[in-house]
């Protein structure tokens, strides 16, 4: 049995509108355990990247506390939470975000830089390294427009595991990839998972979805968790029910 | 950690090498601004204070005229012994004098048929390395010897005529009807003349310059030249105080002596303490420092500009940043040292550009600065200055948006979707949003409400641009007008001031007999008197209740009469009485009709005022000329009033070559009649006036030119952000069916309304900068300030015109993007 990366207690997120105030989480409670390859899916405004935001500290709850890897980090001081954050968490961005004035290898080396891990004769070996293991290893010296979109999006897998963090966060990773590349970056992040590291993504793609096997349901500020076999046979319950009801109605 | 930091800052400066070249020039320039005039100041003022030792300075410089007979070296030395030893005249330490008269020469072996040159001979009554009150001092060779056809010229004498040590010239020895060149005399040295030393007052009291100065014992000067006695004497006494207050006692010895007849034509004070020429001298540079610092400030409100841009346009960049750990003095960090790097590289080139700029520029105006600098020079000042604020101005500049721009949240940053959720809210945006005018106006509109922050820089340098160029152009505009009523004033195109005492008949009869002559005027111009209640504002002469006398000739048409009060000569050229300029008339508070009590050559006399002129430029008295001769013992020895000098109306309107054609003919005329005489051009002598006037306009319109292109920077950059910012707002737009010059004309409007906004902000301001330039430059008390209307008009057409282009770039980039593109934005 796991043990649990990711505590959240009672997570509520409200923000005030012209129109009152819009609650986007309600009372969330869930666990995430190390390791755990977990999709977060759910319609448009439904508050997945307010969650993904929640736990990684770039927002903060209305209510609630969230724990990671035992640290409270909810209404935690700022700065600390920027530190802790390089050395612990990695993100993925949809549209990647690389810094575009600074060659690959130093976009790698940057979480390095600024969360202070590492030596500093040390960091671009690691991050050559890090991009010999995504295969872009000859892209090292080239700025981000050079590189394909699948390319770019591998650079910014190997930024997010510069600093060898437990947790990795992907907001649509494969959003803005082809079928091909997708795969790739879906391929790395399950090895990544293998190695112990947690993997959360919010994701539209049907076929990532099915291959992960831990979903979150975002649906009317709740979460629900599931895993592929229980979704399933839920899908099978479902279908079977409808079959029934119309054999019902032609007898 | 300060790897990536100083990465991304070489990066993002190298990666928009544009942005870079429009920002670094920018600093450049005010660097450049400040480094040159800073050093131009300090060159000078150096220069100047090395020149003017003040144990040297004379307090009173009085200036004398001896009408009748001739006084030797000897009479001179007997005469200022009797001065110092006058017991009415208390506090003197040390009395000189000096003969400076004009002389003809030309290097002797210069052809037979070859023109002569005119400069000034000086001579003292002190030998040459004892002369204790503003001596030349010795640079090469050696002093004359007296008697052995010897003389020393300034260095720059030699220089402006390529004399050297050992070369010879001859000169035109003129009396007695006849002309003669005369036996060559030997340059055998060369002297720095530093102190400011002005001829006879008779010849108009200007200032002798450098390049026409030629040294001889006295004998040699008076038997060459053919002068009758001392031009001035040169008085030290214990303090300035002293020296004010001995100002009609010495006048009064001068008249009094019982020897020599000297007249006294007036009297100018310097403290040596408070040099007068330093006082002008600094006044004019510290005007233009000021504009070079306004220029640097107005640079770094560019750097405030492009920053914001960054940081607005990077705001993604610095949340993404702040991701993966960067704290926010990173980012501060970041984008504070790019304003470094601009301020760095704009700083070395703007120093390496102005350090010979500002050296070749000190020599070429060191003698409008009555100096002389010989070497190339660098300011470590000025460069101190400059790079100090090259450097700081725009860290300066950036903090405040780069500590607004990066307090961005990780959240903001990366959910900003170009369009706040309250916009058009406010009751300005309601209100725009109800009248009657296009849509894209009203975008324009209610925008430049929304950004009123960030337009406010670019706004205010538009507007001190606007008030710099539209308050020139007034101050500038003031003077053009007085100029010419002050030009117009005069009917004649040639002044002729002979040397030594001449028939005036001879004169005007040789005067008049020359073809394109029409009328000769006598005259007597260059005495001072004194008029009781009257405190001059002259800087040379602050307090002093000396006026200058002008003799006319009420009969004749020399003079245009323009009376505000009273009728003066209009009705009858010999009443008897004086007129007064308007600018008098005001100082003392007293109109036609009035009487004042005046000093002239010793005695008081009443007058009463018969008329003011409207003329404002200078504080002037008009006497009958030979009322004033006779008053300021310029008489023959019948007592006849002489005249001191003639002015000669030419036939039609006569330009400055065809006058000087006509002066050569007068020349050699008077000189065919054994009369040396010295010559002005009258519309020379305007147009001279004119272009030194128009270098000065030149100078600050150049200041407020560079502060329109500054700000039009601003603008396009301030622009070009919310261009940037307001995609999604563009997309909406063109998705619902503007067209390319919808959009076009919405950020064109924009940047029209920041300017019109500006102009109107720089009404007011105008005005109060144009007054306080003209006080700055000394000009308050001269010039008739006017503020002529159309001054608005052209400050307006021209701020429209800047940022109209300052606007089409980003306009039109803006039209440029496809609703397909804007739409992948983000």
């Amino acid at each position: 049995m796991s043990e649990p990366l990711i505590e959240v207690r009672n997570l509520t997120k409200s923000y005030q509108t012209p129109a009152g105030p819009l609650s986007v989480l309600r009372g969330v409670d869930l666990t995430i355990n190390k390791g755990e390859f977990v999709a977060l899916v759910g319609p448009s405004g439904s508050g997945k990247t307010t969650f993904l935001n929640m736990i990684t500290g770039i927002d903060q709850p209305t209510n609630g506390e969230v724990i990671v890897d035992g640290v409270n980090i909810t209404h935690a001081n700022a700065r600390k939470l920027t530190k802790w954050r390089a050395r612990n968490v990695g993100i993925i961005f949809q549209f990647f975000q690389l810094l575009p004035t600074i060659s690959v290898v130093n976009n790698v080396i940057a979480p390095m830089d600024f969360g202070s891990v590492w030596k500093p004769r040390e960091r671009r070996d690691r991050a050559i390294t890090l991009l010999d293991t995504f295969g872009i290893k000859e892209q090292a010296d080239k700025t981000p427009d050079m590189l394909s979109g699948g390319q770019q999006q591998r650079v910014a897998l190997a930024r997010a595991l510069a600093n060898d963090p437990m947790l990795i966060i992907g907001d649509e990773p494969t959003g803005n990839l082809d079928r091909m590349s997708a795969a790739n970056v879906f391929d790395q992040l399950s090895r990544l998972c293998a190695s112990g590291t947690t993997v959360i993504v919010v994701t539209h793609d049907r076929e990532l979805v099915r291959q992960i096997p831990t979903i979150l349901e975002i649906k009317d500020g709740m979460i629900g968790h599931t895993t592929i076999e229980a979704a399933a046979k839920r899908r099978t319950q479902e279908l079977e029910a409808l079959r029934t009801q119309s054999i019902g109605q032609e007898a | 950690m300060f790897r990536t930091r100083t990465r991304k800052i070489w990066g993002d400066v190298l990666s928009r090498k544009g942005r870079t070249a429009l920002v670094t020039i920018a600093i450049m320039i005010g660097v450049f601004g400040v480094v040159t005039l800073v050093s131009l100041n300090d060159l000078l003022i150096s220069q100047l204070r090395a020149d003017l030792n003040p144990d040297f300075v004379a307090h009173t410089h009085a200036y004398i005229d001896l009408p009748v007979g001739q006084a030797s070296l000897a009479d001179n030395q007997a005469f200022l012994d009797r001065l110092q030893a006058n017991p009415g005249l208390t506090g003197i330490e040390t009395v000189e004098g000096q003969a400076i008269n004009f002389v003809a020469w030309k290097p002797v072996d210069a052809a037979p048929e070859s023109e002569f040159n005119r400069s000034a001979m000086l001579a003292y009554t002190e030998p040459f390395g004892a002369i204790q009150l503003e001596p030349p001092t010795l640079n090469d060779g050696r002093y004359p010897e007296i008697g052995t056809n010897e003389i020393v010229v300034d260095q720059r004498f030699a220089d402006a005529y390529n004399l050297a040590i050992g070369e010879e010239m001859v000169f035109l020895q003129v009396g007695d009807g006849t002309a003669q060149v005369t036996e060559p005399y030997t340059i055998v040295g060369t002297v720095f003349q530093s102190y400011f030393t002005i001829g006879s007052l008779l010849g108009g009291g200007n200032n002798i310059p450098p390049e026409e100065m030629i040294f001889a014992n006295y004998a040699d000067a008076q038997a060459l030249v053919g002068f009758n006695g001392l031009s001035s004497i040169y008085v030290r006494y214990t303090d300035y105080d002293t020296a004010r207050a001995g100002e009609n006692p010495l006048s009064q010895a001068i008249i009094a002596d019982p020897e020599l007849n000297y007249g006294t034509l007036g009297a100018w004070f310097d403290n040596p303490d408070d040099s007068f020429i330093l006082g002008q001298v600094q006044s004019v540079t510290t005007v233009l420092n000021m504009l070079a610092v306004i220029s640097m400030v107005v640079s770094g409100f560019l750097v405030v500009n492009v920053i914001n841009t960054i940081v607005v346009e990077q705001k993604q960049q610095i949340g993404v940043m702040k991701s993966i750990g960067a704290t926010r003095f990173d980012n501060v960090f970041i984008y504070a040292g790019m304003a470094f790097v601009y301020g760095i590289v704009g700083t070395i080139i703007g120093v390496l550009i102005a350090i010979p700029v500002a050296g070749l520029m000190a020599q070429e105006l060191a003698p409008f600065a009555l100096t002389y600098i010989a070497d190339f020079r660098v300011s470590a000042t000025g460069v101190l200055v400059g790079v100090s604020m090259g450097l700081l101005v725009p860290i300066l500049a950036a903090l405040i948006p780069v500590f607004n721009g990066t307090r961005v949240t990780i959240l903001e940053a990366i959910s900003d979707v170009g369009i706040s959720s309250n916009w058009g809210q406010s009751r300005f945006s309601r209100f725009i949003g109800s009248l009657p005018l296009p849509i894209n106006i009203r975008q324009a509109l209610s925008n430049v409400v929304q950004k009123k922050g960030r337009l406010a820089l670019t706004g205010v340098t538009l507007m001190l641009a606007a008030a710099a160029f539209m308050g020139v152009t007034a101050v500038f505009a003031s003077i053009g007008s007085t100029l010419e009523e002050i030009f117009d004033k005069f009917n004649y195109e040639v002044i002729v001031v002979p040397q030594g005492a001449v028939s005036q008949d001879a004169i005007i009869t040789a005067l008049s007999a020359v073809d394109g002559v029409d009328n000769v005027y006598p005259g007597i111009a260059g005495v001072q008197v004194g008029l009781e209640g009257y405190a001059s504002i002259e800087p040379f002469n602050e307090g002093s209740n000396q006026v200058f006398g002008i003799g006319t000739d009420p009969a004749t048409n020399e003079l245009d009469f323009i009376y505000d009060d009273g009728t003066g000569w209009s009705e009858d050229p010999t009443r008897e009485g004086i007129v007064l300029t308007r600018s008098l008339a005001d100082a003392i508070d007293k109109g036609a009709g009035d009487s004042v009590t005046l000093t002239i050559g010793g005695a008081a006399y009443d007058y009463e005022i018969i008329g003011v002129d409207s003329f404002t430029f200078q504080d002037l008295i008009y006497f009958d000329w030979r009322d004033l001769g006779v008053k300021a013992n310029r008489v023959d020895s019948n007592g006849m009033p002489l005249p001191s000098s003639f002015t000669v109306d030419l036939q039609g309107d006569r330009g400055i070559v065809e006058t000087n054609a006509i002066i050569d003919v007068l020349r050699d005329d008077l000189r065919a009649n054994g009369i040396e005489a010295d010559f002005g051009n009258q519309p020379e002598t305007e147009d001279e006036i004119a272009q030194q006037l128009n270098v000065f306009s030149m100078i600050f319109n150049l200041t407020s030119a560079v502060m329109a292109a500054v700000g039009a920077i601003g603008l396009l950059a301030t622009l070009s952000m919310a261009v940037f910012e307001r995609q999604k707002e563009i997309g909406v737009m063109r998705s619902i069916g503007a067209g390319s010059g919808t959009i076009v004309v919405q950020f064109l409007v924009e940047g029209i309304l920041v300017g019109v906004l500006a102009w109107l902000v720089a009404v007011p301001f105008s005005y109060l900068l144009a007054t306080g330039l003209s006080g700055a430059l000394g000009f308050g008390d001269t010039f008739e300030f006017i503020y002529p209307p159309e001054v608005l008009v052209i400050g307006l057409v021209g701020i429209v015109i800047i940022a109209t282009i300052a606007s089409i770039w980003p306009s039109l980039s803006a039209a440029r993007s496809t609703v397909s593109n804007i739409l992948r934005y983000q």
